[in-house]
């Protein structure tokens, strides 16, 4: 027994080494980066780094906009994606196929379509040009909220499949007899779904508000191939934020905003989990 | 019940239109001749848009579908003429490949033997795995740097391929999918004499092929489109792939894009058609169940 737990050791060998020496231990070594002056001097300034970065007005503004995007995109990409897989389980022909359109976008490299984008969205781009038209004034679509809401819809078209996905898999786990049960009570569809589907998805829902969050901050390569390192104010992300901090070298504001970001993502993650373990808790 | 139907029916057809467009819209034009793309879309004054040009008017895009004249200039010219495109196609190709085959390999390897091992830190071991998995790019790409200045490969592109070889996406898929496994066969094997690694590559492994596709299928995805880690890692010309670049080629060269940008989809494309069934089963497994 001894000698096959050591054979299962030396299976995940490899994979742990990768795990430690690329993720785990530069990550807990980079928190002493955190609490020196900088990297010549090396002097000890305790949890300055820390207090710099949190009145940063530029990191706080980055931190809001981060914060109003997930709160902004992550419910509706949710309540889209939650009706497309209603809708595409309703179907009874042609679901192979508009699976295939549907789940497309997952694969679609965001470069291939960033000039679609631009020529949509630009200042002479197609939706300012149909606002001229219909006599509305013309806007700069790369600035201000407008800027949030575009790439709000980029996030969706990217992101939206995956979630349908997920959605999808859940509403296949519920046990059809229930639905005909209501039927037969003659029960309106709102109660079917209120007391059917959406009991029997609340997991699910976890697991789609956590895939969504973490794919969340891959918005990212959508905006900087539209706008480059430096977007507008209202759409400037943490992930801008750290990016440049990469290409500045500063080891000390790195490191520091890793490890915020790092603190932030893992409170969020314990709220979800915990939330989820109750629910299901309930449940059973 | 017949109205609902219908109504389903219309909603999904407009989003598989949705979900296309963009891409279709691109492949169309990138047989369009240089002349008109520089006309349609790019801010160029040429014969076209003088008279708005000199009254001060917005020159609007000609956004079209149909190309006036269809040619293949483009596709000529890149795949023929000047190699840059595919230079940086090449960089693509070589960083996914060898990120696929080190996960290939060590994510199945790994998935056994974490659901096998009896050990009592195995689960909080297995944690870290997950927690990573779930950190954004941006977050893991700080330790990935201080990796890369220790071992000087800063500017390489085996700065991008390590790290995401040890990804730990697969190992967690992989995991998903072997707790469904029934474990009276493997004692079976065990009780005939089979050695553990036996019962790995002939009984386990083989049953792995759906999930080990659909793994493939998504990091392919993931790393077919790398943008963050080549803005940080790779800034000498010519290393970053051809998802990093194409920006810059609709920023400096707006009538080579739909061509360039079309050819770099088209493995992408390959690649779903082939472990698109797969793939549904893949992302219902990454399910969290903890």
């Amino acid at each position: 027994m001894k000698k096959r737990n050591l054979f299962y050791f030396f299976m995940i060998l490899p994979s742990l080494l990768g795990i430690l020496v690329f993720y785990c231990i530069p990550f807990f070594l980079s928190a002493s980066y955190t609490l020196i002056n900088n990297m010549a001097e090396k002097k000890f300034v305790g949890l300055e780094n820390f207090r710099n970065m949190i009145t940063d007005e530029l990191f706080l503004r980055a931190v809001r906009n981060t914060f109003s995007f997930i709160l902004l995109s992550v419910p509706i990409s949710m309540l889209l994606s939650l009706l497309l897989a209603m809708a595409l389980f309703e179907m009874k022909k042609g679901r192979s196929i508009s699976c295939i359109f549907l789940f497309f976008p997952i694969i679609v490299p965001s470069g291939t379509i960033v000039y679609f984008w631009k020529i949509l969205f630009d200042v002479n781009g197609v939706v300012n040009k149909w606002l001229s038209e219909s006599g509305l004034p013309v806007g700069n679509l790369g600035h201000g909220k407008f800027a949030m809401a575009v790439i709000i819809l980029l996030f969706l078209w990217k992101n939206i499949s995956y979630n349908i996905v997920l959605f999808w898999s859940g509403l296949n786990w519920i046990p059809q007899i229930y639905y005909q049960q209501y039927e037969l009570e003659g029960a309106s569809a709102y109660r079917m779904f209120r007391d059917i589907t959406l009991v029997f998805l609340s997991p699910t829902s976890f697991t789609v508000l956590l895939m969504s969050i973490v794919n969340s901050f891959k918005v990212f390569k959508e905006i900087y191939q539209l706008y480059g390192a430096y977007p507008t104010p209202d759409i400037y992300m943490l992930q801008h934020y750290m990016n440049n901090q990469f290409s500045a070298l500063n080891m000390q504001k790195l490191c520091t905003a890793a490890y915020l970001l790092f603190l932030f993502v893992s409170i969020v993650l314990l709220i979800i989990f915990y939330l989820q373990k109750k629910l299901t808790d309930t449940y059973q | 019940m017949k109205v609902r139907r219908v109504i389903s029916m219309i909603f999904i057809l407009l989003f598989c239109i949705l979900a296309v467009l963009p891409v279709a819209f691109g492949f169309i034009n990138s047989f369009m001749s240089e002349d008109e793309i520089q006309n349609r879309y790019t801010a160029q004054v040429t014969e076209e848009n003088r008279k708005d040009y000199i009254s001060g008017n917005i020159h609007f895009v000609r956004i079209g579908i149909i190309p006036d004249e269809a040619s293949v200039e483009q596709y000529v010219h890149f795949l023929l003429k000047d190699p840059t495109y595919l230079r940086f196609f090449w960089n693509s190709v070589l960083i996914v490949v060898p990120v696929l085959i080190g996960q290939c390999l060590l994510s199945p390897l790994a998935a056994f033997g974490f659901e096998n091992l009896r050990w009592r830190g195995k689960e909080a071991l297995f944690f870290f795995y997950v927690v990573i998995m779930l950190m954004p790019m941006q977050l893991l790409m700080v330790p990935n740097f201080i990796v890369a200045s220790w071992l000087n490969i800063r500017n390489s592109s085996l700065a991008v391929i390590l790290p995401a070889m040890f990804h730990p996406f697969g190992v967690f898929l992989i995991r998903q999918q072997m707790k469904g496994f029934p474990v009276d066969v493997l004692d079976a094997a065990r009780l005939e004499g089979a050695g553990e690694f036996y019962v790995y590559r002939k009984i386990v492994r083989p049953n792995l092929n759906s999930v080990v596709t659909a793994m493939l299928v998504l990091l392919f995805a993931d790393n077919w489109n790398i943008v963050d880690q080549a803005v940080v890692f790779l800034n000498k010309p010519y290393s970053r792939p051809l998802s990093a670049m194409l920006n810059q080629i609709m920023n400096e060269n707006a009538s080579m894009f739909f061509a360039v940008s079309s050819f770099y989809l088209l493995p992408a494309v390959f690649v779903f058609l082939y472990g698109q069934k797969f793939l549904v089963e893949g992302i219902a497994l990454s399910t969290l169940k903890l």
